[in-house]
């Protein structure tokens, strides 16, 4: 799963976490793969700040119970380096990764959606 | 943080990756290795703070054999598979 929006489109990365969390739940094992605008969804405060409102849980909600059902994110690293963020700065459980690893789980056979 | 001393490895050869990351470092780092001899030992430094995964990642595509690694350090033994016996 890629999500590319957070600040931009809180909706999307809504959504994208909704998916990902129905992945997980399913018992995929599922990656979340953070660029662009999308890295901020592994920034707590920034995630804190994207609510929809209802039917959708909050969006740190969705980020926080994704890995706990031990969901995978990946957050891209020249977008964090770009936007002044730093590993320091990631949720627990969000590991800085780039276009190698992205690309060895695509080409294992992962089916993929993107947000 | 990173350790910054060398480990104690024998290398034939070092490749830095110097600041740059992800996508970057993959693909000057094959442009290094494309023309080098099966079983060189490549010592690679990359401070991308990806590469403790990204790197493994790109071994296993690749099949170059990730021997150690110790952030930023990483010591690749170049498609050892194919050294003729």
């Amino acid at each position: 799963m890629t999500i590319t929006h957070c600040k931009t489109d809180g909706d999307k990365a809504t959504l994208g976490f909704v998916v990902a969390n129905a992945a997980q739940g399913s018992e995929k094992e599922t990656l979340v793969f953070l660029s662009s605008d999308g890295v901020y969804c592994a920034v707590p405060e920034e995630m804190a700040k994207i609510n929809e409102g209802g039917p959708f849980a909050p969006l740190k909600d969705l980020v926080e119970k994704f890995i706990k059902a031990g969901g995978k994110i990946y957050v891209c690293t020249p977008c964090m380096k770009k936007r002044g963020i730093t590993e320091n700065d990631l949720i627990e459980g969000a590991t800085p990764a780039g276009g190698a690893a992205l690309v060895e789980w695509l080409s294992n056979g992962s089916p993929s959606v993107a947000y | 943080m990173t350790t910054d001393t060398l480990p104690d490895w024998e290398f034939d050869d070092e490749f830095d990756g110097g600041q740059e990351t992800c996508g970057r470092v993959i693909v000057n780092l094959y442009l290094y290795i494309r023309d080098q001899p099966s079983g060189r030992r490549l010592l690679v430094i990359s401070r991308d703070p990806g590469a403790p995964v990204e790197l493994p990642a790109w071994c296993r595509m690749t099949r170059n054999k990730l021997a150690a690694m110790q952030h930023p350090y990483y010591l690749i033994i170049l498609k050892p598979e194919l050294i003729e016996r």
